[in-house]
């Protein structure tokens, strides 16, 4: 039952409102099951009825979304850092971890770009692409799995798709300890982003920014050099073993 | 799937429902907490815990034996998101200020250096030519625009401040980075910003932020008629359009904070 739920609510997560037929369709189920599960989410306030008769996800899920990101009490001080960072250089940062093999991203902290920008609290990166995703494959248990699955679909002219270029941006990362997503997500837009790393060296997340491609590349020195102080700080902070 | 048809199918339901309410009230939970509060056996309300974890409704807390929501609602949250119509969260409370107070209503957002008008429900008492939908405006003059910019995350007001410097746009001077500081101070202090005649001679506008359930900015409303009528002494205007703008973020989730809509 739970997970014919969570197949309803996924598809209307995908489609936007729709009817029970519809749902029915989707989901391959008769239709009076689809309606029975419809009653009983509408009855716990996960879905409702919209005046058309199409069922559609409530606002509570915004609110759980919330209160879910506030129950990761584990990252309230990379959280307080990344508020500080945004309001002293004026960019826009993101805490993300490792999550099926994207990145998600946990919190953001508005800066500049805002409009732009396409990662955000809940969205997920391709772990081929952007700052966030590169540095989860850069640290991923099951590298060669993930890259069985190459060439990925490109996103822009500069996304590194195939496995041997994805190696290459592995092994740098490892070395040097930051990434440059330089227009391999969207065009015209440019992101840094450093690991947090335990003391043995295990990946719990990273800290990116993201913001226009140029002053990215302007100023890419003096923000590694920003981002790397915040994720040592963190790091220190946490003594995670 | 499976069949959905049992009794017991929509009761595992609100056994879940109970769970993940208590969850998101406490944040995190140990197993014979959540029993409790379920009222159910702590071996059954183990099994529930597991099964809602498959689902990523629940997941492990940050110690052990501790349960919280899971990351399913931010998934499911953002996608939502990104479905909600500003408009029409917006179209209700518009006609309902311009019913309230006879004066044009408007939804603007930001577009580039500019607040485009993406919703306007037309006055009775004054028909302002100025601002017609997919019309925009510098954000430095008019009052839905100045709300926005006094709204903005610091790093991209500071940004803007400093570009506006480089020269201003159509019939518009800019103000000096001194006065538009000020004004935008004024405007986060008061929850409202004013347009005394800036974009119209004789015609006035109040405007109001909207924001989103993380309580960032996404839009402003406004209000615009006869200069008379908008600053009466009482404010009614100015009361109604913040009600606007409070109804409009609410239709978008955002939760109020005691009883003011502002939280600062």
């Amino acid at each position: 039952m739970l997970k014919n739920a969570q197949d309803l609510i996924d598809a209307i997560s995908e489609h936007g409102p729709m009817t029970a037929a519809e749902l029915s369709g989707v989901l391959g189920t008769p239709r009076s099951s689809v309606y029975r599960l419809i009653e009983g989410l509408n009855s716990i306030g996960l879905t409702a009825f919209e005046a058309d008769t199409r069922v559609s996800l409530t606002l509570r899920w915004l609110h759980l979304a919330d209160a879910a990101s506030a129950a990761m009490t584990e990252w309230s001080f990379a959280r307080r850092v990344l508020r500080r960072l945004s309001d002293t250089t004026d960019q826009t940062f993101f805490l993300s971890i490792p999550r099926h093999d994207e990145a998600l991203c946990i919190d953001w902290s508005q800066g500049r770009g805002i409009g732009i920008l396409i990662l955000k609290p809940g969205a997920t990166l391709p772990l081929y692409a952007g700052a966030a995703g590169r540095l989860v494959l850069a640290h991923h248990e099951h590298l060669e799995d993930y890259l069985d699955r190459a060439p990925f679909p490109a996103l822009t002219a500069t996304t590194l798709r195939t496995a041997a270029a994805l190696r290459r941006d592995v092994e740098t990362t490892r070395l040097r300890g930051w990434v440059h997503s330089d227009e391999d997500v969207t065009q015209g837009i440019g992101a840094l982003g450093v690991p947090l790393l335990s003391k043995s060296g295990t990946f719990r997340g990273c800290l990116t920014l993201g913001g226009r491609a140029t002053e990215i590349r302007e100023r890419k020195e003096e923000l590694i050099e920003r981002l790397t102080s915040a994720a040592t700080e963190i790091q220190d902070f946490h003594d995670w073993r | 799937m499976t069949n959905s048809s049992e009794p017991a199918g929509l009761e595992i339901l609100a056994k879940a429902d109970a769970v993940i309410t208590a969850l998101e009230i406490h944040g995190e939970l140990a197993v014979a907490r959540i029993a409790e509060i379920v009222g159910e056996p702590v071996s059954s309300t183990y099994r529930l815990l597991q099964n809602l974890t498959t689902l990523e409704w629940v997941e492990s807390g940050s110690k052990r034996g501790l349960y919280r929501l899971g990351l399913a609602f931010l998934r499911v949250g953002v996608k939502l998101e990104s479905q909600l119509d500003i408009r029409q969260a917006a179209l209700g409370p518009l006609k309902q200020l311009r019913e309230a107070s006879g004066c044009t209503a408007f939804m603007c957002v930001l577009r580039g250096d500019r607040a485009v008008c993406i919703e306007r429900v037309e006055g009775v008492n004054v028909r302002s030519l100025a601002m017609q939908l997919g019309d925009s405006l510098p954000l430095y003059v008019g009052a839905a625009p100045t709300a926005i910019l006094a709204y903005l995350p610091t790093g991209e007001r500071r940004d803007y401040l400093q570009r506006f410097q480089n020269g201003g746009e159509g019939p518009y001077t800019v103000p000096s980075i001194k006065s538009l500081s000020a004004k935008l101070e004024e405007t986060r202090s008061q929850g409202y910003s004013v347009s005394d005649g800036d974009v119209t001679p004789g015609i006035t506008a109040i405007g109001a932020p909207v924001f989103n359930h993380r309580g960032e900015l996404v839009a402003a409303v406004s209000a615009s008629g006869l200069r008379e009528h908008i600053l009466d002494d009482d404010k009614k205007v100015t009361a109604m359009v913040l009600r606007a703008a409070e109804l409009t973020s609410q239709a978008l989730a955002y939760k109020l904070s005691g009883d003011s809509y502002f939280s600062e």
